[in-house]
């Protein structure tokens, strides 16, 4: 039977021979000082950011005081811009803040994206590590790995870990210690790490500027990926014939995990996308939707011109056409309703088959340590899809509460008419044009408060049962028959 | 005659090469036996705790909880000075690590103990102070067994070639 305080020396022996090991400190060290440098250079890149929203809110309320009249064109309006403020956390987790519109122009045709925000840098070259969570991915991961593989390949070195074990323990509660000890360590770690990094975020972000670091979801899953390095570096290590041989396969098994994990996601996810890029399909809504207008628009000329074909001058047709209007109305609102009927549903399939593709990648995602930690941080920091996808669906909301209001429900409608050889202009007037006080407004307040974020469950399980499954190997591999 | 049986009828300071003492170590159960003690090549200890430290946590780990005093006794029996005792493992020769788990299997009553290569890391001018504790210290345990694959190697222990019987010979 064995004594839990024996076990427990053991543990603490464990811990005791790690934080003295002085390779540990350095790679540590340098994790921190690497996550600390691409939170400043992040930061950067946040206040560009920053100064790009601040011109666009500024230019917004320039054009929204200039338009007296209200918006009435048939063009995008720059004056019902929709505009995304940059979120400071993406100090921590970059997540969607370079994928992600910085805003939302609308005009009759639906919204159209703005570009993403991204670094006008001439550096941007070197962009590689670039916020807290690519550094402790890459560095984190390798330190994680290294520590799992030196902790139980000396413990083998010893000859503790040979067949028959050398103390009375078996096997498995010996590697059991080692996991426990390194767990704890890394555990520590993790929160040094993340203090550090929040910490600096905080003070370069300034008094009174909320990052909304979501802290335990954010611990819980940057140290359950270092538990899983620690795996595999334990793994390895049981596996591997001879020191040489498992530190080299250790490496391998962390580029092929960290670095070529996710560059094999994206490729994966290139070569399955079956949807246009979304300024494509803007751009072909907006046509398609404009073709139909003018063509209902024509139509309806066509009509009124066909129902007063007896007049003389300009002044009775305008008489006739204004009496017969009602009569083709309906005809030509049904006209309208079809085409927004139409670019709704081009855009609306296209969003739900761009849903369901990156509802495949992220099965994948769960798939490896490195990209598990990406999304994992990125949602739990409001930084994900799940984002993302408030923010499409508050647009769309948007959107179509400005089509009601504004395009749909037009205050005039000009209509260019060939009649007998000359071109005249006819126009028939519901209401007087909107101001902007009388159109719904959006209301971000939700969004900025980091709506879509929050640990998903997901995420929580598929971490915990990459980390148990690597340490249940790690622990339950048997011993080599050697003394 | 199984290896038990011989084992049985013939205490005493034995060598075999290292597959026999594999073996041996497979016929009798190693690893949860107490009874059987196992010194790994190079006599490691966890370098952070002293030589009382590592025989308190080997026994405790063995399910037995020896007292401070009959700790330090096992200790200064197999002649640890006690200067080095209480200190670091890590400051500790050879010769001194291999005597700790001497203590270690003195402290855990083990009737057979194994040594894997002991002199390997005992320098030629202490190895006939080695010898002199080993040999007194075959008088406590009821077997011990060096594994060794050259007779050279031990043949300054003293110890006996180990018969290889019916079970242990493949």
């Amino acid at each position: 039977m064995i004594r839990i305080p024996g076990y427990l020396t053991l543990i603490r022996a464990h811990v005791l021979q790690a934080i003295h090991t002085w390779w540990l400190w350095v790679m540590f060290a340098v994790c921190i000082l690497s996550s600390l440098a691409a939170v400043m250079y992040s930061h950067h890149g946040y206040l560009d950011n920053v100064d790009r929203y601040s011109v666009e809110l500024q230019e917004r309320l320039r054009l929204r005081l200039q338009s007296t009249l209200g918006p009435g064109s048939r063009q995008r309006d720059r004056s019902l811009r929709v505009l995304r403020a940059p979120n400071p956390a993406a100090v921590l987790v970059a997540g969607v803040e370079r994928t992600m519109p910085s805003g939302w122009d609308f005009g009759p045709a639906g919204a159209e994206s703005l570009t993403p925000y991204s670094p006008e840098d001439p550096l941007a070259v070197f962009d590689v590590l670039t916020d807290g969570e690519s550094v402790i991915r890459v560095f984190g991961g390798l330190l994680g790995l290294a520590l799992g593989f030196g902790m139980v390949s000396r413990d083998q070195q010893r000859g503790w870990l040979r067949a028959p074990t050398s103390l009375p323990v078996p096997a498995w509660l010996l590697v059991g210690a080692v996991i426990v000890a390194g767990s704890a360590v890394l555990a520590v770690m993790a929160l040094v790490w993340l203090g550090s990094v929040v910490t600096l975020a905080t003070w370069l972000a300034g008094p009174g500027l909320d990052l909304g670091v979501a802290w335990w979801p954010t611990w819980f899953f940057v140290w359950a990926y270092l538990v899983t390095m620690f795996g595999i570096g334990a793994a390895m290590a049981r596996v591997a014939p001879n020191l040489l041989t498992g530190a080299a396969a250790a490496v391998t098994t962390w580029t092929v995990l960290i670095l070529l994990g996710p560059q094999l996601l994206a490729a994966v996810g290139r070569l399955t996308s079956d949807f246009p890029p979304l300024a494509r399909v803007e751009q072909e809504r907006r046509e398609k939707y404009a073709d139909r207008q003018r063509t209902a628009d024509r139509t309806l000329a066509e009509r009124l011109v066909s129902a007063a074909p007896d007049v003389e001058s300009t002044r009775e047709l305008d008489r006739v056409a204004t009496a017969a209007f009602p009569r083709f109305e309906p005809d030509w609102r049904s006209d309208m309703s079809d085409a927004r009927a139409e670019a709704d549903a081009m855009a609306a399939s296209w969003l739900e088959t761009r849903r369901r593709w990156l509802g495949r990648l992220r099965l994948f995602a769960r798939l490896t340590p490195g990209t598990l930690l990406y999304f994992s941080l990125a949602e739990a920091n409001g930084q994900g899809w799940t984002a993302q996808r408030a923010w499409e669906d508050a647009v769309a909301k948007h959107e179509a509460a400005l089509n009601r209001a504004l395009y749909d429900d037009r205050s005039s409608v000009t209509l260019g008419l060939y009649w007998r050889d000359q071109g005249i202009s006819w126009a028939y007037r519901w209401h007087s044009v909107r101001t902007h006080a009388e159109l719904p407004q959006f209301d971000d307040t939700e969004l900025q408060r980091g709506a879509g974020r929050g640990a998903s469950a997901a995420d929580i399980a598929a971490a915990i049962i990459q980390a148990v499954l690597v340490l249940a190997f790690a622990i339950g591999y048997p011993v080599r028959s050697e003394i | 005659v199984t290896t038990k049986e011989w084992l049985e009828g013939n205490p005493g300071l034995w060598w075999c090469s290292h597959s026999a003492a594999l073996k041996l170590l497979r016929v009798v159960g190693a690893g949860a036996n107490r009874h059987v003690c196992v010194v790994p090549h190079g006599a490691p200890l966890m370098e952070r705790l002293s030589p009382i430290a590592n025989c308190r946590l080997y026994c405790q780990l063995g399910g037995t909880n020896p007292t401070a005093p009959d700790i330090v006794t096992a200790v200064r029996t197999v002649e640890l000075p006690d200067y080095l005792a209480m200190h670091s493992a890590s400051h500790l020769e050879g010769r001194y690590r291999t005597q700790t788990w001497l203590a270690i299997a003195r402290l855990s009553r083990a009737s057979i103990l194994v040594l894997v290569d002991p002199l390997s890391t005992v320098s030629p001018s202490q190895s006939v102070e080695f010898a002199r504790v080993l040999r007194e210290s075959a008088a406590y345990h009821r077997h011990i067994v060096i594994a060794a694959d050259r007779e050279a190697a031990v043949s300054s222990l003293g110890a006996l070639r180990m018969p290889i019987m019916s079970d242990l010979d493949p």
